[in-house]
């Protein structure tokens, strides 16, 4: 769901976080800045960032 | 999944470790390997959690299960000083403070006076000492302590390294003072983190985003690596160390086919970037044998082409480096298998060094423990084997120096047990000389050595630190003796240690080793004549006796019975047995006794 959160899946922590983004990144050949991760809200806004991503 | 094994002898992939440390750990955890368990409380003045994570693995690849413990966020200072009873209620048997640069408060100023920074240093080194204090007297543990790493600025560029207001420059003085506490104390290790970001390249450690984000003091990346080279100080520790190498020879320590190319056209020496490569890699090596690392050979060649090319003018090691050379066309796995036999060690404590990867995976397939190391080129092999620190030295003893010169004996002594008639009259011929006694100062290093390396003849494979070793000798409910065994040959030092607890008239045996350099010498025999003579002394009638058993104790599951114990108890593979010492005859007259 695109407004899924982190508080709403179980056990997830910092380290899920730091996985999620550097699969992300491997699978896609892209990389993040720190800006684009700490504004993230939920995941309809990764997928977005993710496809402007391989989109340029 | 199966890639995950060559992440634990040496993280190249990260990714691998940290995206399936769960499953990894569920996998080794299920592995039926034997393990020890220990409490290790981690400290950090920057994030742990998954630095933890990480490192539970390799521990548990070494044999160590860990159960951790960890403070809160940067409060490592606070938790050893304030927290204590939190901790103390944990036990832990190891501390690692993980702190960094960024845990450094008071560096210089550029308006600081030379005393002024002096001052500051002493302030920052004194806070660290009374931790270590702390964790010495209040937990009677060991400590393991990071340097600090290199920052990712300098402020007046080449001036910080030299000027005492330059922040390399306070690093490096303060990294001085806790080497010179390390040279003074025992059972405190620094943790070389600058080496770790130096190895790892400094401007890909300081990941800024990483710490800004998630308060990491390096690139996640490096994270395995980092945890990789603080398990190498535990794994030390705990006695989990290689032991030797077991080395081809055409294309290892020399270019060309000894067979082939004879003698004179081998690649060694000054001659040529090649021959140069293999010469330093035979340097290697040879450093590596005099802090008491086994180099052995293990080549397919005619024997007396293995010799000569040893002999090589230009060869480093000789034929002498070597404790036992195959040089023949047997499998090179049964090979192995002779050499440990020879040198009664474990197969995996030798390292299996070959640039031909059909034999490597022939030594991996046909022998289950085998350690093998990938090489692929000679300019690369030092960097390739070092990097896993086989031989980390967390102490380092007079024993281990002379090593090489004890095995060799050992090899000596077995000539000679093949030109005796018969057993007693090769023992005699040995003119062996013992002495047994209860623990002193001199000796507290090796034996809580012993105690952590000793798995074949061990009885109860009980685990102790040096402190641990300590408090029990200066108890009197204890009879604590060690036993040293010198003969014709050499002194092969303390080999065999005995702890029994008394109640009333009756002596439990918590401890029984030996090293299996001595084994069929009769020294356990004199290391219970002994304890016997003791234990009558001080008013003691039965000796009550203890095998628990693992998957290395095998050989000492009828100790007792030789011993003329009577079978008490049995649980499954346990047993307990009891000896009335009242009317004892002493069971040995070989090896005399030198007090």
């Amino acid at each position: 769901m695109d407004e899924t959160v982190a508080d709403d899946v179980e056990d997830w922590d910092s380290l899920s976080h730091i996985i999620l983004i550097s699969t992300i990144e491997r699978k896609y050949n892209i990389k993040f800045n720190m800006k684009e991760i700490v504004n993230l809200q939920n995941v309809g806004e990764l997928v977005n960032l993710i496809l402007e991503k391989i989109n340029l | 999944m199966e890639d995950f094994y060559k992440q634990l002898e040496y993280p190249s992939e990260p990714f691998i470790l940290s995206s399936k440390a769960k499953k990894i750990k569920q996998v080794l955890l299920n592995n039926g390997a034997k393990r020890i368990k220990k409490n290790f409380a981690v400290l950090g003045g920057s994030t742990t959690h998954d630095i933890v994570k990480i490192l539970d693995l390799f521990l548990l690849f070494n044999g160590i299960e860990a159960n951790f413990y960890e403070c809160e966020y940067n409060k490592y200072y606070e938790d050893v000083m304030f927290n204590d009873e939190n901790l103390k209620a944990f036990k832990p048997d190891l501390i690692w403070f993980h702190t960094s640069y960024r845990n450094l408060i008071n560096v210089p100023d550029i308006k600081d006076s030379v005393d002024d920074v002096k001052q500051k240093l002493q302030v920052e080194y004194e806070k660290f000492l009374k931790m270590w204090r702390k964790s010495f007297e209040t937990f009677g543990c060991t400590v393991i302590q990071n340097n600090f790493e290199q920052p990712c600025y300098r402020l007046m560029g080449n001036k910080d390294v030299s000027d005492c207001h330059g922040l390399l420059n306070f690093i490096s003085e303060l990294n001085m003072k806790f080497y010179n506490f390390a040279q003074n104390n025992d059972n405190f290790y620094i943790n070389d983190l600058n080496f770790v970001a130096s190895n790892y390249g400094l401007e890909k450690w300081h990941n800024l985003s990483a710490w800004y984000m998630y308060k990491y003091c390096c690139d996640l990346d490096a994270i395995p690596r980092l945890a990789y080279n603080v398990n190498l100080i535990i794994k030390s520790i705990y006695g989990k160390n290689k032991k030797g190498f077991v080395l081809d020879l055409d294309n290892t320590l020399w270019g060309g086919i000894v067979g082939d190319d004879g003698v004179d056209n081998l690649e060694i020496g000054q001659e040529t970037a090649t021959s140069q490569a293999y010469s330093e890699f035979q340097l290697y090596l040879k450093k590596l044998k005099s802090l008491g690392v086994i180099l052995n050979i293990n080549s397919k060649n005619d024997e007396s082409n293995a010799i000569a090319g040893l002999n090589h003018p230009d060869s480093v090691l000789k034929p002498d480096d070597f404790i036992s050379i195959k040089a023949n066309w047997n499998p090179k796995s049964q090979n192995m298998l002779e050499i440990a036999n020879e040198l009664s060690l474990g197969l995996d404590s030798l390292v299996f060094v070959d640039d031909n990867p059909a034999e490597r995976e022939i030594v991996k397939q046909n022998i289950k423990d085998a350690c093998v190391v990938e090489i692929s080129q000679v300019e690369e092999y030092i960097k390739e084997i070092d990097k896993h620190g086989y031989f980390e030295i967390s102490t380092l003893s007079k024993d281990d120096l002379s090593k090489n010169d004890m095995y060799r004996s050992n090899v000596e002594r077995k000539k000679l047990e093949s030109v005796c008639e018969n057993y007693d009259e090769y023992l005699k011929s040995l003119d062996m000389k013992a002495e047994i006694k209860p623990f002193s100062d001199l000796y507290m290093q090796r034996i809580a050595q012993l105690t952590n390396k000793s798995n074949q003849f061990n009885l109860t494979t009980r685990r102790y630190s040096k402190s641990e070793i300590e408090q029990i000798s200066s108890s009197k409910d204890n009879i604590c003796l060690y036993g040293k065994l010198q003969d014709k040959f050499g002194d092969n030092g303390v080999v065999s240690v005995v702890i029994g607890k008394k109640d009333k008239a009756d002596l439990h045996i918590d401890l029984f080793l030996m090293s299996c350099r001595v084994l069929k010498r009769g020294m356990e025999f004199a290391m219970l004549d002994e304890l016997v003579r003791i234990a009558k002394a001080q008013g003691i009638s039965n000796i009550i006796g203890y095998y628990y058993k693992t998957q290395k104790n095998n050989m000492v599951k009828d100790l007792f019975k030789e011993f003329g114990f009577t079978l008490k108890e049995a649980k499954g593979e346990d047993t307990i047995w009891t000896l009335n010492i009242e009317n004892y005859v002493n069971k040995q007259s070989i090896i005399i006794l030198e007090n």
